[in-house]
């Protein structure tokens, strides 16, 4: 087991008086708090800034800590005056599985020198209530990847996932466990779906924790989400853009007839009535953005109309710049 | 394999049920509501009163900060309306860039 250095934790000196602890903490706590920090080791920072704010602000668990402290950094003196060796300090720290963990075990060392309680920053709040009540089990939040055609309607899809359980000798296992769930037409982005207790088990069957599924739509080839609505870019050759024309379309449900009216524009976009996703029973648009392509290798024959129409025509794109 | 199938009532949370999960109160559900971080979807007094999955989320979202950082709960507010506004910005500039890369040759 690695020895922590809680100073080093919250970037104070040893000598560092109360109010430092308390400010030290403050400062790094909003900094990585993982509901707030998009910091991408946010939770582990949040916990160990957590742990040895709970040491440093406590007279009796600081003595006791700095008194331990005080021998590590003669022991490793010592070896080092012997060996030459370094030593690093690492850390132990468990996978999110659920919400944010900001009040879960502390560490091995932690636990180690103190057992393994925490009062908190804010002791006690007076809020809180089932105390007295047996605890529920770990409400459990894994990402449920759909893609864009099954939201359209109820799809039965397979969910898997891990439990961590403590085995008879008090030891964390991790049980995979399988659920099929129908997840109704309709949903979107983002969206929560709660799975009343197939969670983490509790001490009966209805105090199991529950299991949220937070819904993430797979990135489409070809189509973009904007809440209900999907687009989709359409390459158009610069004549079609002028002439108009009708073409395919891929929707999500297969393909349409779409109208390209004459004198379109790059970036125009045509609504699709309601060719988008599904929500609350209604169905959202789609838009189709137009985007005018050029050949990159055009023919001798197709440069001599260009150059025909180049002549002939007084279109200026620019003269909005001499206004 | 045990299959579920998602009811209407799986969507909804009665304020026992909010209170429960997010191991709150009833006086703290009520202030919570004041400070328009718990937003009941329906109902006028609390008995009726229901919540969304996300409203829940956005509860326990509310206690942990206020349990870790100290906070009054009009800071969590104003918290919380910010982080908001942040997801549904990351969400925009990563759609634009999507759909612009999407113009690019």
């Amino acid at each position: 087991m690695n020895f922590k250095d809680y100073y080093t934790v919250l970037g104070i000196d040893p000598k560092a008086n109360d109010k430092a602890v308390k400010v030290a903490y403050k400062k790094l706590a909003v900094q990585y708090h993982p509901d707030v920090s998009k910091h991408p080791d946010a939770e582990a920072k949040f916990k160990e800034i957590g742990e040895a704010y709970e040491v440093l602000h406590n007279t009796k668990k600081r003595a006791e800590y700095d008194e331990l402290r005080h021998h590590h950094l003669n022991r490793t003196q010592n070896r080092y005056a012997n060996q030459g060796a370094a030593n690093g300090a690492g850390q132990t720290w468990g996978q999110q599985q659920s919400d944010p963990q900001t009040d879960q075990e502390f560490s091995d060392f932690f636990s180690s020198i103190f057992g393994s309680s925490r009062g908190g920053f804010e002791q006690g709040s007076q809020h809180r209530q089932r105390q007295t009540q047996p605890q529920k089990g770990q409400d459990i939040e894994i990402e449920f990847p759909m893609f864009l055609e099954e939201t359209l309607v109820d799809t039965l899809k397979p969910v898997e996932f891990t439990l961590q359980q403590r085995d008879p000798s008090g030891r964390i296992v991790e049980q995979p466990k399988s659920l099929k769930v129908k997840i109704p037409a309709g949903v979107v982005n983002g969206e929560r779906i709660r799975l009343k207790g197939q969670g983490g088990p509790g001490p009966t069957k209805a105090d199991n924790g529950d299991l949220y599924l937070q819904i993430r739509f797979v990135p489409h080839p070809m189509f973009d989400v904007d809440g209900r609505d999907l687009s989709i870019v359409v390459p158009v050759a610069p004549w079609e853009a002028v002439l108009g024309t009708k073409l395919k379309l891929p929707t999500l449900t297969g393909h349409i007839q779409l109208t390209i009216p004459a004198n379109s524009q790059s970036g125009q976009r045509l609504r699709i009535k309601g060719k988008g996703l599904l929500s609350k029973k209604v169905h959202g648009d789609l838009f189709a953005v137009l985007k005018i392509v050029v050949p990159t290798s055009p023919d001798e024959a197709s440069k001599q109309l260009w150059t025909e129409l180049a002549e002939k025509n007084i279109f200026d794109p620019r003269a909005s710049w001499s206004k | 394999m045990l299959q579920i199938n998602i009811s209407e009532q799986d969507c909804w949370l009665s304020s026992d049920e909010l209170c429960e999960c997010s191991d709150i109160s009833s006086a703290l559900l009520l202030e919570l509501v004041e400070h328009s971080i718990a937003m009941p979807m329906e109902g006028e007094v609390i008995e009726q009163w229901r919540f969304s999955v996300e409203n829940l989320h956005q509860v326990k979202k509310a206690t942990r900060i206020q349990r870790d950082l100290a906070l009054d709960w009009s800071g969590i507010a104003l918290i919380l309306q910010l982080l908001d506004e942040r997801d549904q910005l990351d969400h925009e500039v990563h759609m634009l860039k999507q759909q612009l890369s999407r113009f690019k040759v």
